[in-house]
C-alpha cells in the first residue's frame, strides 16, 4: 500500500496523539496523582509533627501553672468539693451582708479528669452587698467559676436587688490528679 | 560567497615545487613582517612518494632556518591543477556552489571521487561573472597534509601558488599586470583568476619565448600592459622586456604587504615571493583565492540520520528524562513524608501525653482566674448609664461565653469544651424617660462596650407617667489589665 504526502502525515498525526494518550493514561497522571498525594501526605505529616512538637513545648510551659492550681488546692472527692464551696458562699454571702434564701448544689458532670459540681445561689441584697459578694466569689481562692449571673431590681426606684447566681467547682480525683502530674 | 579569511598571528608558507619547496614565515601585527625565508630542496634518495621522511626533513631544515610557526598555508604548483574558466548567471551563493558542482561533475567526470574543487573569481552571486573551477588531485592534498602532520605543523590551508601571488600582487598596489612567478625549471604566469598557466622555464631565451605566446594569447579582456618578475634576479627583467616588446619589471616584496631586509636574503628575497604571498594571506593579509580544505564545492555532508529521527530521538530523550526526573522528585517527596511520618511515630506517645495534659490545666485554669470580670462588666455599666435621674437598670443577666472545641488541625484529639475567652454576654432592660434619652443610653454603651451593642425592643407605657422601656444586649471582653 503506497501512502501519499498527506495520508503519511495524517497517519503520523494520530500515532502520535494515540502514543500521547496512552502515555498520559499509563505514566503522567499515575506520576502526577502519586505525586499529589506524597505531597498531601508529606504536608500533612509535616503539619502534624510541628503541631506536636508546640504541644511538647506547650506542657513544659503549662507545668508552673499546673503546680500553681495544685498549692492552691484542688479537692479530691466530690463531698469535699460540694461541702467546701457551699460553705465558702455562705460565709462570703454573710460577709458580704446580703440574704441567701437559695444555695444548693447540683448532680456532679465529669469533664476531662475533673468533676464538676454546679451550684445555685439566690440571694437579695443592697447594690454594695451585692457587689461585695460578687467580688468574693471571683477573687476565691477555692477552685471557684460563675457560668451565669442575673440582677434584678426587686422594686423599682430601690435599692433593694435579687441576686441569681450560677456557680460551678471542681475536684480532681486522688487516682486522676497522680495520672494528671505526669 | 568568499574564502573565509585566516588571521594567524604567525604563518608559514610553504610553496611546493617538484623538486623543492619554498618556506617563508611571516609575523602578523600592524606591520607584518617577513621573519625568515628559505628554499627546502628535496633530499637525495627520499621520493615525493615518501611524505613521512620528507616530512622529518622539513622539520628539520625548518628547525636548522630558525623558522618557529606551527601553522602552515600550502601552495600547490599549477602543474597539479587543472582549471576551467565558467561564466555564471546571478545567484546566491549556496545555488551558486551548486551549479559549480554540477558543472565541476560534467567538466571532470572521470575519476571524479579522486578530484578536490574549489573556484576563484568574483562570485558574490549579486552580477553574472566568470569564474575558474580549480581541480586537483586528492592525493596531492594528503600529500601535502603528511608532509606537515610529518614536520609538526597544522596545515591550515591548501591553495594554489600562482592564485595566492597573483592576488597579493594585485592587492599591494591595486592595479592588475600579468605576474610571472619562476622558481628553478618552472614557471607559472597569472593574469587575474581566470588565466594561470604554467610555463617551461629551462633558460632564460625558452620563458621569453613561452612568455611571448602566452601573451600573445592573452584574452583582449584582459589587461596585460605590464609584466611582474619574481625571479630572485636570475633573470634581467630589462633584456626579457626588449625581447616581449612589453614593460617588465623585478617586483618587490614589501610590495606584498610584509616588511623585509633584502640583506638578509642576499639579495634573492624577490625568489621567495611565492611563499610569502601564501604567508601574508596566513595572517589576513591578502585573502585566499581558494582553499581545498574549505572548499565551497565540497559536497554537503549527507545526514547519516534522518531529521525526524533526530528530532523524535531529542523528544524521546527528553520524555525519558522528564520521567526520570518525576520519578526520582516523586521517590523524594515520598521519602520526606515518610520520615516525618516515622519521627512523628516515634514522638506520638508523647504528644498524647502533652495534649492531655495541655487540656487538663487549659480547663482547671477556667476556675483559677481570680478575674473579677462579671463586677467589671457591672462597674464599666454602671459607669455607662447616665446618672440622670430618669434612666435605671431594672434587670442584667450576664453569662459566660463557651466557644467550641477546637477541631480538626487544630487539635491533635478532641478537647473538652473550655472557655477559653474571658468575654461575657449581656442582656440589660432598663427604663428611660423617652426615646431621645434611650439614644443617648445606647450611645454611652456603645462607646464603652464597642459595636457589639445592639438595640433589642423599646415599648412606650401608656399610664400616667410616660416613660420607654427598652432591651440592649452586648458583648463584655474585659481589658487584660483586669485579669
Amino acid at each position: 500500500m503506497v501512502l501519499n504526502k498527506r495520508e503519511k502525515y495524517l497517519g503520523i498525526g494520530v500515532a502520535v496523539a494515540v502514543g500521547l494518550l496512552l502515555l498520559n493514561s499509563l505514566a503522567i497522571s499515575p506520576l502526577l496523582e502519586a505525586r499529589e498525594k506524597a505531597q498531601d501526605d508529606d504536608a500533612a505529616a509535616t503539619l502534624a509533627l510541628n503541631n506536636g512538637q508546640d504541644m511538647i513545648a506547650r506542657k513544659q510551659h503549662l507545668n508552673a501553672t499546673w503546680n500553681q492550681i495544685l498549692q492552691r488546692g484542688m479537692p479530691t472527692s466530690v463531698s469535699a468539693a460540694e461541702s467546701q464551696t457551699l460553705h465558702a458562699v455562705a460565709d462570703w454571702s454573710q460577709a458580704a451582708g446580703v440574704a441567701l434564701s437559695s444555695l444548693k448544689s447540683e448532680r456532679p458532670t465529669q469533664e476531662g479528669p475533673f468533676q464538676v459540681i454546679g451550684v445555685g445561689v439566690v440571694a437579695n441584697g443592697t447594690m454594695s452587698a451585692v457587689t461585695r459578694f460578687i467580688w468574693a466569689l471571683e477573687k476565691s481562692p477555692i477552685p471557684l467559676r460563675i457560668n451565669e449571673m442575673k440582677v434584678n431590681s426587686r422594686k423599682e426606684g430601690t435599692d433593694d436587688l435579687s441576686l441569681t447566681i450560677s456557680l460551678s467547682t471542681l475536684c480532681m480525683p486522688e487516682n486522676e490528679k497522680s495520672g494528671g502530674g505526669k | 560567497m568568499n574564502v573565509k579569511p585566516l588571521n594567524l598571528k604567525k604563518s608559514l608558507g610553504l610553496a611546493i615545487g617538484e623538486k623543492s619547496l619554498l618556506a617563508a614565515e611571516v609575523a602578523g601585527g600592524a606591520n607584518p613582517r617577513l621573519q625568515h625565508a628559505a628554499e627546502f630542496v628535496y633530499p637525495a634518495g627520499i621520493t615525493p612518494a615518501q611524505s613521512g621522511e620528507l616530512g622529518k626533513a622539513l622539520a628539520a631544515f625548518l628547525r636548522e632556518n630558525q623558522f618557529s610557526a606551527k601553522t602552515a598555508i600550502i601552495g600547490l604548483p599549477l602543474k597539479w591543477l587543472a582549471l576551467r574558466p565558467r561564466q555564471v548567471p546571478p545567484s546566491d551563493p549556496a545555488t551558486l556552489a551548486q551549479m559549480l558542482r554540477l558543472s565541476a561533475e560534467t567538466e571532470f567526470s572521470t575519476e571524479l571521487k579522486d578530484l578536490i574543487f574549489d573556484f576563484a573569481g568574483n562570485a558574490d552571486g549579486s552580477d553574472a561573472g566568470s569564474v575558474t573551477l580549480v581541480a586537483t588531485q586528492r592525493k596531492y592534498l594528503e600529500w601535502a597534509q603528511a608532509i606537515c602532520q610529518a614536520a609538526g605543523l597544522e596545515a591550515v590551508a591548501v591553495t594554489a601558488t600562482a592564485l595566492a601571488l597573483d592576488v597579493a600582487s594585485a592587492s599591494a598596489d591595486g592595479s592588475r599586470h600579468v605576474v610571472v612567478s619562476v622558481a628553478g625549471e618552472a614557471a607559472e604566469l597569472s593574469a587575474g583568476t581566470a588565466v594561470v598557466r604554467a610555463l617551461r622555464a629551462a633558460s632564460p631565451q625558452g620563458l621569453a619565448g613561452e612568455l611571448r605566446r602566452a601573451v600573445s594569447s592573452l584574452p583582449p579582456d584582459v589587461p596585460h600592459g605590464s609584466i611582474v618578475l619574481w625571479d630572485g634576479g636570475s633573470m634581467d627583467a630589462d633584456e626579457l622586456g626588449k625581447q616581449l616588446g612589453l614593460p617588465v619589471r623585478g617586483g618587490v616584496l614589501s610590495s606584498l604587504g610584509v616588511e623585509t631586509t633584502n640583506a638578509a636574503l642576499n639579495g634573492h628575497g624577490n625568489g621567495y615571493a611565492a611563499a610569502v604571498a601564501l604567508a601574508v594571506a596566513g595572517i589576513g593579509g591578502t585573502p585566499l583565492a581558494i582553499d581545498y580544505l574549505h572548499s565551497r564545492l565540497a559536497p554537503p555532508k549527507a545526514r547519516k540520520i534522518p531529521q525526524w529521527a533526530t528530532i523524535a530521538a531529542a523528544l524521546a530523550v527528553l520524555a525519558i528524562g522528564l520521567g526520570i526526573y518525576g520519578y526520582v522528585d516523586l521517590v523524594r517527596l515520598q521519602n520526606h513524608a515518610a520520615q516525618h511520618q516515622a519521627q512523628l511515630a516515634t514522638i506520638q506517645k508523647q504528644i498524647d501525653s502533652a495534649t492531655d495534659f495541655v487540656n487538663m490545666v487549659t480547663l482547671a485554669r477556667a476556675w483559677h482566674t481570680s478575674d473579677p470580670r462579671y463586677l467589671a462588666c457591672v462597674r464599666d455599666l454602671n459607669d455607662a448609664i447616665p446618672d440622670d435621674g430618669q434612666t435605671y437598670a431594672t434587670s442584667l443577666i450576664l453569662h459566660e461565653i463557651v466557644p467550641a472545641a477546637p477541631t480538626g488541625a487544630q487539635a491533635n484529639k478532641p478537647a473538652p469544651a473550655v472557655p477559653q475567652t474571658r468575654s461575657l454576654s449581656a442582656q440589660l432592660l432598663g427604663k428611660t424617660s423617652d426615646q431621645q434619652h434611650f439614644l443617648t443610653v445606647l450611645d454611652r454603651l456603645k462607646r464603652v462596650f464597642g459595636p457589639s451593642v445592639k438595640p433589642g425592643s423599646t415599648q412606650e407605657s401608656s399610664g400616667r407617667v410616660r416613660e420607654v422601656s427598652f432591651t440592649v444586649t452586648f458583648t463584655y471582653t474585659p481589658s487584660e489589665a483586669g485579669k
